[in-house]
C-alpha cells in the first residue's frame, strides 16, 4: 500500500526519450532496467502482432513487445539505432522495441499538459500526457497501460 | 492487529514458520502415540514442549487464541505425561482436533484473535475436569445473541451442503457466515475447506436474525439438523441489564467482562429465561463479537480460495493464505558449500578475463575448464537447496489413513520406507493430490473390511506401504496395498458399459492391459461417487498429472492380493530430456515423455500410411489410426514444399497422435524456463528454452496442441471408417515385382507363382511356332510379355528368369528378365488408366507405376489352345439351363478385386450378388426367400472375415451344407489349414479365375 503523502523524489520525473516512427516518447526512468542494442528476438508464432519475439537476457526469458506496433500501428525498425528497452512494470519485465535512443530529461510535473487533439483516439490510451520540450513534444507513456496487455483477451482458451 | 513495525512482523513470520514446524511434528506424534504405547512417554513429552514453545511466543506476541488453546492443550497433555490420563482413541481424536484448530490459528495469525476456539476448549476441558462433561455439552454463550435474533444449533454435513449448491466446501462456510454469527464451532468450521470431503456433521451455533425456514433453504438442511436453542424476543422489550458477571444463583450465564479476547473456558449453562441479560450483555460484546464470524468467514473463505489456488499440480499452497514469505530450511553444510563455489566461480572468472586479455589461448582453455566443474557443482548444489525429503510429503498420510480407516470401519495402517529420498520442493507439492488420491483409492477401494480380510485368510488389518527410492536420475513412489486387487473382468465390463471400449477391444485386452483400464477418463467403479475417494476425480488425473511433471505412473494388481502403484518422476522439474524439431528456420523442442516413436511414412510400403478422412488426415500405425496434424499447421506456418516424411507420435494422457515435421528430431536434455505472462496464455506452449547455440526454442505443450487442434482420440466410428477408407484403396497383396525392360514393371500374384527358374536363353526355344523351354522331360509353354500386352521387349540376356505359374492346373512360364522382389504390399490399384486385357491395373511404388498381370488374360491370350474360356461341357450346361443359373454369393472387402471377380463371374453365366464385407454377406444370408448357390468369399476383411463368415455357415442348419469357397491373396498354408478348419469347402488364390469358375461349379454340383 503507498504512502500517499510519498514525496516527489527526482526519479520520477525523468524520462528515457525514445523515438517511435515520427514521435518521441517518454519512458519513467524508474521503470526502466537497461537499453541494449535490438537483437531479433525469437518469433513466438500463434502470438498477438505486437508479441515481437523471447529474448535471453543473461539466462532470463524476456517476452519483447514492439511499442511501435502497440502505439501507432506500426512496427519499429531494425536498424543500427533501434533498441530495446527492457522495463520493470510491476512484478515483470519486458522488452520495449523503439527505433532510436535519446537523451534522459527531467520533466516538470507541474507542466504536463493535455495531449495534442490530433492524437488519433486509438493512440491516446497510452499516454499519460506530454510536455513541451524545446522544439518538439514529448508524449509520456503510460507504463501501466502497457502492463496492461494481453490481460484482456485470452488466446488458446488457457 | 496489524503490525506496522517491521521488526516485530519478522518476529510473527518466525513465529508462524516454526509454530507450523512445531505443529507438524505433534500431529505425527500424536498419531504413534495411539499404535504404540511403549516409547510413549518420549513422544509425550515432545508433545508437550512443542505445545508449549508455541504458547510462549503467542502469549507474548499478544496472539490471545492461540496462547489460551495452547494452554488447554498443554494441561492435558501435561496429565497424559504425568500418567494421569490415559490415552485413547477419544482422547487422541480430541488433541488432534484441537491440534488442527491451533494450526488453523497459525496460519491466519493476524485474525486469530476473532476465530472462535471454545468448542475445542470446552473438548479439552472434559479431559480436565471429568465433571465439568454434563455442562460441557451445553452450548456456547448467549450472551452474544441479539433481541432479534435467533440461536440454531445447526448440524452441517459439509459436502452434502456442498454438492446441493452447487459450490465448494469452502463457500458452504462462507455461506454460513453470511446468514449470521457462528457463535459455537465456528474455528472447526473455519479450517474446514475446499478438500474435506468428511461426512461428520461439523455442529455450530449460528445467531442469525433470518428465520428457521431461511436458514433450512439456504444450507439445505434436513428438519433433523436444526435445533432452535433460542427464539427472538418482540422488538422493545428486552429490559436493561448491566453487562458483566451476572447472578450465578440464577443459573445465568457466567461472562466476563466482555473483550475481545474474551473466551471463557468455563462450563456454561443455558437457561431460556435469562435471555434478557443475554440480549443486553450482547451490546457490548457484540462489537468484538460481530467481528468474529465475518473474521471467521472471511478467513474461511480465504482459507478455502486458497484451497481452490492451491489445488492442481505445482502451485503453492497454504503459504499464500497468510502474509507469510514463502521459505524453506537449507542446511548450512549445503550454504558454505555454495560460498565456497561462488568464491571458486569469482576466482575462475578472473582468470578468463586476464587470459583473453592478454589473448593466451591456453590460459582460455584452461579458465574454461575450470569454471566449467564450478558452475556444474554449483548448479547441482542450488538445485539441492530446493530438495527436501519426501518424508515431508509422506508423514501427512497416517494421519489419512487413520481417519479414512475408522470412518469406513476399516482397520489399516499405513507403513512408510525411504522417507529420506530427496525430491524437489515443487515436485513435492505437485505430488500431493495424486498421492492423496491413490492413497484414499487403496482404502476405500483396495481394503475389504475386517471380516472379509479374516475370512479371506488375511490379517484383519491392512497394510498399506508406501515407499521411495532413488534409481538413477529417477524417483520411484510406490503406494501397495495387500487388499482385494483389481479384477481385470469386472474392469473390463465396466469399461464396456461406459463406452471406454468396445466388447471386442475388451476381449483381446490382457489382463495387464485391462488394468490400466482405470486410467481412462470418466471411469470409476465405484458403485456410487463416494466423496471419501474425493468426488470422482479420477485416476486419469492422477496421471495427467504425473505426467505434467514429466513421470509417469503403473498400476499392478493380483486379484485378492493387492495392488501396486509405481509413479516415477524425474529428480528435478527443471531439466528435460527433450526432443528438438524444426520447422523451417525455427526449433521447437517436445518432451520425451510424450514422445512414444518415430515413424518414417513411405508411399505404399510398411505399416504407417497416411490417409485422407473426412477433411482430416489420420495416421495408419500397424493397424491402428491415430489423427495426424502438421507442426507447420499447428503454428500457422505455411505447409512445406518438400514431403514431410516424418511423424513424431505422441502421447499424453490418453491421448495418442502423430506430428509431421520437417526432419527427423535431435534429442537434447534441456533447461526448462518459465513463460512470461503473455506466452503462458497460449496452450500450445509449455515453456521455452535456451539451447546451446543460446537462441530460444518453445517448448510445446503436447495436450495443448491436441487440444487446440480440437483433437479427440480418434472414436470408434472414425477408427472403422478410415480402416474401410484405408482397406478399400487397398489390399495386401504378396506379389512378385519384375522388369521385362528396364524401364517396365510387372507385378504377378505370388499365389499364382509355382517356382521361379533362371534359366540359360538359349534353353527357350521357338518350336513349331510356340515358344517352350525344355525342361527335363516337359516342354513348358512360355509366354513373352511384350506379344500379349503393351510393353517393351525384353533386353537380350544371357540367362533369364521363368516364372512358373499355374492357372487352372496348368503351368506356364513368363519371361521375366530382371527379378526385382517378392513383396507383401498394400496398394491401390488403379484399373482405368493402364488397364488392358491380360492388364488388371496399375499403382504407384516409390514413385514408378507397376501393373499388375492378369495371368489368366495373359494365359488364354498367349496359349489359347491350353486356356480356352472354360465352357462349361453341354451335359452341364442343360443341367445348367434346367435349374437356372449358378446363384453366387461374393464377399470381397477391396473394390478392385470384388468388380474384377464379379464381372468374370457373370461372364461365366453366374448370377453374382457382390457385397463388401463378411457381415454384409452374413445379412444377405438371413434376408427371407434368398438362396445361394455357392458362397465365394474373400479370407481377409475388416468386420467379418472369410472364417469367422464360415463358422457362421457351418453354425445355421438352414446353411450349413453350402459350399463355400475361400479365396486369399496370401499363400501360407496355415491360412489353409485355419480355412478348412473353419469349414471351407475349397481354398482358392485370387486371380486364378478359370480355377475359380471350375471350383464354383464343381461346388455347386453342375459339373459332372
Amino acid at each position: 500500500m503507498s504512502n500517499p503523502t510519498q514525496k516527489q523524489g527526482p526519479r520520477e520525473n525523468k524520462h528515457v526519450c525514445c523515438r517511435i516512427g515520427g514521435m518521441l516518447v517518454g519512458i519513467g526512468l524508474e521503470h526502466v532496467q537497461e537499453i541494449n542494442r535490438l537483437v531479433e528476438p525469437t518469433f513466438v508464432p500463434l502470438m498477438e502482432p505486437y508479441l515481437r519475439g523471447v529474448i535471453n537476457l543473461r539466462g532470463n526469458l524476456v517476452t519483447v513487445l514492439d511499442l511501435g506496433t502497440i502505439v501507432r500501428g506500426q512496427a519499429t525498425t531494425t536498424g543500427t539505432r533501434a533498441r530495446t528497452v527492457v522495463v520493470e512494470i510491476g512484478d515483470e519485465i519486458v522488452g520495449l522495441c523503439v527505433d532510436e535512443v535519446g537523451d534522459v530529461v527531467e520533466v516538470d510535473p507541474t507542466k504536463l499538459e493535455a495531449l495534442p487533439s490530433h492524437l488519433p483516439a486509438d493512440q491516446r490510451g497510452w499516454f499519460r500526457g506530454m510536455v513541451q520540450l524545446p522544439g518538439e513534444l514529448l508524449l509520456l507513456l503510460d507504463v501501466a497501460a502497457i502492463g496492461a496487455l494481453g490481460s484482456a483477451n485470452k488466446l488458446g482458451a488457457r | 492487529m496489524a503490525q506496522e513495525d517491521p521488526g516485530l512482523q519478522e518476529l510473527v513470520n518466525d513465529f508462524v514458520t516454526e509454530s507450523r514446524e512445531h505443529l507438524a511434528h505433534v500431529e505425527s506424534d500424536l498419531l504413534s502415540l495411539e499404535s504404540e504405547s511403549d516409547d510413549g512417554g518420549d513422544r509425550v513429552n515432545r508433545v508437550f514442549r512443542a505445545v508449549h514453545s508455541v504458547k510462549g511466543v503467542a502469549g507474548f506476541l499478544g496472539f490471545d487464541h492461540i496462547n489460551k488453546l495452547s494452554h488447554a492443550l498443554e494441561s492435558v497433555l501435561d496429565l497424559v505425561r504425568k500418567d494421569r490420563l490415559e490415552t485413547s482413541p477419544e482422547l487422541v481424536d480430541v488433541l488432534l482436533a484441537a491440534t488442527d484448530s491451533l494450526r488453523g490459528l497459525v496460519e491466519h495469525v493476524q485474525e486469530s484473535n476473532q476465530i472462535p476456539i471454545d468448542e475445542q476448549l470446552q473438548r479439552l476441558q472434559r479431559f480436565l475436569d471429568p465433571n465439568a462433561a454434563a455442562a460441557a455439552h451445553a452450548p456456547a454463550p448467549a450472551a452474544e445473541i441479539a433481541a432479534d435474533e435467533w440461536l440454531f444449533e445447526l448440524d452441517l454435513v459439509l459436502p452434502r451442503i456442498a454438492l446441493a449448491k452447487g459450490c465448494g466446501v469452502a463457500a458452504v462456510v462462507d455461506a454460513v457466515g453470511k446468514l449470521g454469527r457462528v457463535t459455537a464451532g465456528g474455528s472447526v468450521l473455519a479450517s474446514k475447506t475446499d478438500a474435506d470431503t468428511s461426512r461428520e456433521p461439523v455442529t455450530v451455533q449460528l445467531a442469525t436474525r433470518q428465520p428457521l425456514a431461511e436458514v433450512r433453504e439456504q444450507l439445505f438442511l434436513d428438519p433433523d439438523e436444526v435445533r432452535e436453542l433460542r427464539a427472538p424476543r418482540t422488538a422493545g422489550t428486552a429490559p436493561k441489564v448491566p453487562a458483566g458477571r451476572a447472578d450465578a444463583s440464577s443459573g445465568e450465564l457466567a461472562m466476563p467482562a466482555p473483550s475481545p479476547h474474551a473466551t471463557a473456558a468455563v462450563a456454561r449453562d443455558m437457561v431460556e429465561a435469562n435471555v434478557s441479560a443475554a440480549a443486553v450483555a450482547a451490546h457490548e460484546p457484540t462489537a468484538p463479537a460481530e467481528t468474529a464470524p465475518p473474521a471467521a468467514s472471511r478467513a474461511a473463505g480465504q482459507a478455502g480460495a486458497d484451497k481452490q489456488k492451491g489445488d492442481g499440480a505445482g502451485t503453492k499452497r497454504a503459504e499464500a493464505g497468510s502474509d507469510q514469505p514463502d521459505s524453506i530450511r537449507v542446511s548450512v553444510h549445503l550454504l558454505d558449500k555454495l560460498m565456497n563455489l561462488s568464491g571458486e566461480l569469482v576466482l575462475g572468472r578472473n582468470q578468463l578475463i586476464q587470459a583473453q586479455g592478454s589473448g593466451n589461448d591456453k590460459g582460455i582453455a584452461v579458465a574454461a575448464a575450470r569454471l566449467n566443474l564450478v558452475v556444474s557443482e554449483m548448479q547441482e548444489a542450488i538445485m539441492q537447496t530446493r530438495m527436501q525429503p519426501i518424508g515431508t510429503l509422506f508423514q501427512r498420510f497416517p494421519r489419512v489413513v487413520r481417519d479414512l480407516s475408522g470412518k469406513l470401519g476399516k482397520r489399516c495402517r499405513l507403513e512408510i520406507e525411504g522417507k529420506d529420498v530427496d525430491l524437489d520442493r515443487s515436485i513435492l507439492e505437485a505430488l500431493s493430490d495424486p498421492l492423496t488420491h491413490i492413497v484414499r483409492n487403496s482404502v476405500d477401494h483396495g481394503m475389504e473390511l475386517p471380516e472379509q480380510r479374516r475370512l479371506g485368510g488375511k490379517g484383519q488389518e491392512g497394510v498399506v506401504r508406501m515407499t521411495a527410492m532413488q534409481q538413477g536420475g529417477n524417483v520411484l513412489i510406490e503406494v501397495s496395498d495387500d487388499g482385494r486387487g483389481i479384477d481385470p473382468v469386472r474392469l473390463k465390463k465396466k469399461a464396456v458399459e461406459k463406452n471406454v471400449v468396445t466388447a471386442a477391444q475388451a476381449q483381446m485386452m490382457s489382463d495387464r492391459e485391462a488394468v490400466n483400464l482405470i486410467f481412462a477418463p470418466g471411469f470409476s467403479t465405484a458403485e456410487k461417487v463416494t466423496d471419501v475417494s474425493g468426488r470422482g476425480v479420477g485416476m486419469d488425473v492422477v496421471r495427467s498429472n504425473i505426467e505434467k511433471l514429466g513421470g509417469h505412473v503403473e498400476v499392478q494388481s493380483v486379484v485378492g492380493k493387492g495392488t501396486t502403484m509405481a509413479i516415477t518422476i524425474p529428480l528435478t522439474l527443471a531439466i528435460l530430456p527433450a526432443m528438438v524439431i524444426s520447422c523451417g528456420a525455427r526449433r521447437y523442442v517436445l518432451a520425451q515423455a510424450n514422445v512414444a516413436e518415430l515413424v518414417r511414412v513411405r508411399d505404399g510400403e510398411g505399416s504407417a500410411r497416411i490417409v485422407p478422412l473426412d477433411g482430416r488426415e489420420v495416421l495408419r500405425l500397424r493397424g491402428s489410426v491415430l489423427p495426424l496434424l502438421r507442426l507447420r499447421a499447428v503454428l500457422g506456418e505455411p505447409p512445406s514444399e518438400h514431403k514431410e516424411s516424418t511423424i513424431v507420435v505422441i502421447e499424453t494422457g490418453n491421448m495418442r497422435y502423430g506430428l509431421t515435421v520437417d526432419a527427423p528430431p535431435d534429442a537434447e536434455e534441456i533447461v526448462v524456463k518459465p513463460l512470461g505472462r503473455h506466452l503462458k496464455k497460449r496452450m500450445e506452449y509449455a515453456g521455452a528454452t535456451i539451447l546451446g547455440d543460446g537462441r530460444v526454442a518453445m517448448i510445446l505443450d503436447a495436450a495443448g496442441i491436441a487440444e487446440a487442434a480440437n483433437l479427440a482420440a480418434v472414436d470408434r466410428g472414425d477408427q472403422a471408417a478410415a480402416e474401410a477408407a484405408a482397406k478399400e484403396a487397398s489390399d495386401t497383396a504378396e506379389l512378385v515385382l519384375f522388369r521385362n525392360h528396364p524401364t517396365e514393371t510387372f507385378a504377378v500374384p505370388l499365389g499364382l507363382v509355382d517356382r521361379i527358374q533362371r534359366v540359360e536363353a538359349t534353353a527357350i526355344q521357338e518350336v513349331g511356332g510356340r515358344t517352350v523351354f525344355a525342361d527335363g522331360e516337359r516342354a513348358l509353354p512360355i509366354v513373352r510379355l511384350e506379344r500379349v500386352v503393351q510393353a517393351q521387349p525384353g533386353q537380350d540376356a544371357a540367362r533369364v528368369s521363368v516364372l512358373v505359374l499355374r492357372i487352372d492346373k496348368q503351368q506356364f512360364g513368363v519371361v521375366a528378365p530382371a527379378i526385382e522382389d517378392i513383396r507383401s504390399l498394400q496398394v491401390r490399384i488403379d484399373d482405368k488408366t493402364l488397364a488392358e486385357d491380360g492388364v488388371l491395373g496399375s499403382f504407384q511404388l516409390q514413385e514408378r507405376t507397376v501393373r499388375l498381370l492378369d495371368p489368366t488374360a495373359v494365359a488364354r491370350k498367349a496359349l489359347p489352345q491350353l486356356f480356352t474360356q472354360p465352357a462349361a461341357p453341354a451335359k452341364v450346361e442343360a443341367k445348367a439351363a434346367e435349374r437356372g443359373p449358378v446363384r453366387v454369393l461374393f464377399a470381397e472387402d477391396t473394390k478392385f478385386f470384388r468388380e474384377h471377380v464379379a464381372r468374370t463371374l457373370r461372364g461365366a453365366g453366374f448370377d453374382v450378388t457382390a457385397v463388401a464385407d463378411g457381415d454384409l454377406a452374413w445379412q444377405e444370408l438371413q434376408k427371407p426367400g434368398v438362396a445361394f448357390d455357392v458362397i465365394v468369399t474373400d479370407v481377409q476383411m475388416p468386420n467379418c472375415d472369410g472364417f469367422e463368415l464360415t463358422r457362421r455357415i457351418r453354425r445355421q442348419e438352414s446353411l450349413a451344407r453350402l459350399p463355400v469357397v475361400a479365396l486369399t491373396s496370401l499363400s501360407s498354408s496355415e491360412h489353409e489349414s485355419e480355412g478348412i478348419a473353419a469349414g471351407v469347402s475349397t481354398y482358392l488364390v485370387k486371380l486364378d479365375d478359370a480355377a475359380l469358375i471350375a471350383a464354383i461349379r464343381q461346388q455347386a454340383g453342375v459339373t459332372a
